[in-house]
């Protein structure tokens, strides 16, 4: 159903290298990276740390150019930062609005726009308040929401829950979800937790080590909607087994 | 009993601070009563205060204060002014860094007196020459600060703003200039008393009018209650204007400290 708008996202055989020229070194991040997005997957990006999950995303997010092939992205993006990049000075409503903002749109708008993102990520109360007065999961709750805030077609999600406690970490995954089958978005969301992977995702694309190629793409056929009590499933097991092994394979 | 012990503990410092002051006055006016020291040399309290009042009841003070504070405040406005920008600027381009690096440690190392000769020469004994030694005296700390306010920017806060599509207008408004705010007022505070310091200098050597000119007039006329009556003046302006950049930097403190 989705694949009749077509590919929202598609790499054809990028590659990226760094080059650093105080030490007149390159170094290649990602090789022959050759992917189809379409409109509404949730997308989440593993494999051994250093593999250039990151530098993935940013260039999704037209943060770093490829060096090479190509990549296109049809329609608006939005990063939410593994750290939470909270402007400090100023309120959780202030960082709400931050990129739309930063977009030029009429301020009216904006607030009432910011309030209803707030509500659905559950800081109502909160608005107020300034970063340093809130917890880890609460910063990652403003965090997402100033990325919803400025409605991009495509969520890039940086392993967004890295430094939460496991507890919020779930109710974050579980909170996602939801948003992701409220809304028609296109979500990419590394991470380098196999769980919260296969939990989240349509499709699971798993890198290798340095430079990182796609090592598989791996359909999650799980039904949805999607509840925590899913992680305890056989089908889970068996998934989280697989992915397991290739990643392993890749670091040995 | 309990509530004034608490209130003693919680105001400690400022108690402290009162009696070491009070001690330093007693001691002063015990040195003049008694004739410890002679009264030319260092007046007594209660004569200095008497000349305070002489100055404002008989209005005599006014046009000097005036004349130094507007001095004061263009000099200052416009260094604040042009610190601020050209911090914001030479912090955030490298090259430009690199370009002025040297120039602006010179004259920042370089005593605006040494230079005030040649101020004469452009501007002659006018109210500009006075504004500009106190512009040069601030701009420095001010540019100065701003400049490692930017520096110091979390540089993951600026690709935020570059992941929502912000330019480089838009980075230095809404992410270079309040994440360098407390660097910035702590350059203004530094800035006012160099700033003070300028405008006395001017006053001392090129000028008939003015509390630096008053401080030089009584002090070489050996009217040491006069002399003192100015200094204390120009004492009570400094902290006035150093105590509300003060409150500002605390207010900006609440984040700062927090920041990651």
């Amino acid at each position: 159903m989705a694949k009749q708008n077509g590919a929202y996202i598609s790499f054809e055989n990028m590659s990226l290298t760094y080059f650093n020229p105080i030490k007149n070194l390159s170094t290649e991040a990602l090789r022959n990276i050759s992917l189809k997005v379409y409109q509404g997957e949730f997308v989440t990006i593993v494999g051994p740390s250093g593999c250039g999950k990151t530098s993935l995303l940013y260039c999704l997010g037209g943060l770093i150019n490829p060096t090479k092939g190509n990549l296109t992205v049809k329609g608006k993006t939005a990063v939410v930062f593994q750290d939470s990049l909270l402007l400090p000075w100023r309120t959780v409503l202030g960082n709400v609005v931050y990129g739309l903002e930063i977009q030029k749109i009429k301020k009216s708008e904006v607030q009432s726009k910011a309030r209803q993102v707030i509500k659905l990520v559950g800081l109502s109360d909160f608005e107020n308040y300034h970063p340093y007065e809130l917890s880890g999961g609460m910063k990652q709750r403003v965090n997402l929401a100033r990325a919803l805030c400025t409605e991009p077609e495509v969520l890039l999600l940086d392993e967004p829950f890295a430094h939460l406690d496991a507890q919020t970490r779930e109710l974050m995954q579980q909170e996602l979800i939801n948003i992701s089958q409220k809304n028609k978005k296109t979500f990419i969301f590394v991470t380098h937790q196999i769980d919260e992977a296969i939990f989240l995702a349509d499709k699971i694309i798993v890198l290798s080590k340095k430079p990182g190629t796609i090592k598989e793409i791996i359909k999650v056929n799980l039904p949805k909607p999607r509840t925590l009590n899913l992680k305890n499933t056989a089908k889970f097991a068996k998934i989280k087994k697989h992915v397991w092994r290739l990643i392993s394979n890749e670091v040995n | 009993m309990k509530l004034i012990n608490k209130f003693i503990k919680s105001k400690e410092d400022l108690i402290l601070g009162l009696f070491g002051l009070s001690l330093f006055l007693i001691l002063w006016a015990e040195a003049a009563q008694l004739k410890w020291i002679a009264p030319i040399f260092i007046s007594s309290p209660g004569e200095v205060t008497k000349e305070v009042i002489i100055m404002f009841q008989n209005r005599t003070i006014f046009p000097h204060l005036a004349i130094s504070l507007t001095e004061f405040l263009l000099g200052f406005s416009a260094a604040a002014f042009l610190g601020i920008i050209f911090g914001i600027l030479i912090g955030w381009y490298k090259k430009l860094r690199g370009l002025t690096s040297l120039l602006i440690f010179a004259l920042y190392s370089t005593p605006t007196i040494a230079i005030l000769p040649l101020i004469v020469i452009w501007l002659g004994f006018d109210i500009w020459t006075k504004v500009l030694i106190v512009f040069l005296s601030a701009f420095f700390p001010i540019l100065i600060n701003t400049m490692s306010g930017v520096e110091n920017l979390n540089s993951d806060l600026i690709r935020l703003g570059r992941s929502f599509g912000a330019n480089d207008l838009a980075i230095f408004r809404t992410i270079a200039l309040p994440g360098s705010l407390p660097f910035i007022v702590t350059g203004l505070r530094l800035a006012v008393t160099r700033g003070m310091i300028g405008m006395l200098i001017g006053e001392f050597y090129v000028s008939n009018k003015g509390l630096g000119y008053l401080i030089t007039s009584y002090g070489s006329s050996f009217q040491t209650s006069k002399f003192l009556a100015v200094v204390l003046l120009v004492v009570l302006i400094g902290i006035t204007l150093t105590q509300t950049i003060g409150l500002l930097e605390n207010k900006l403190k609440s984040w700062k400290i927090s920041r990651d």
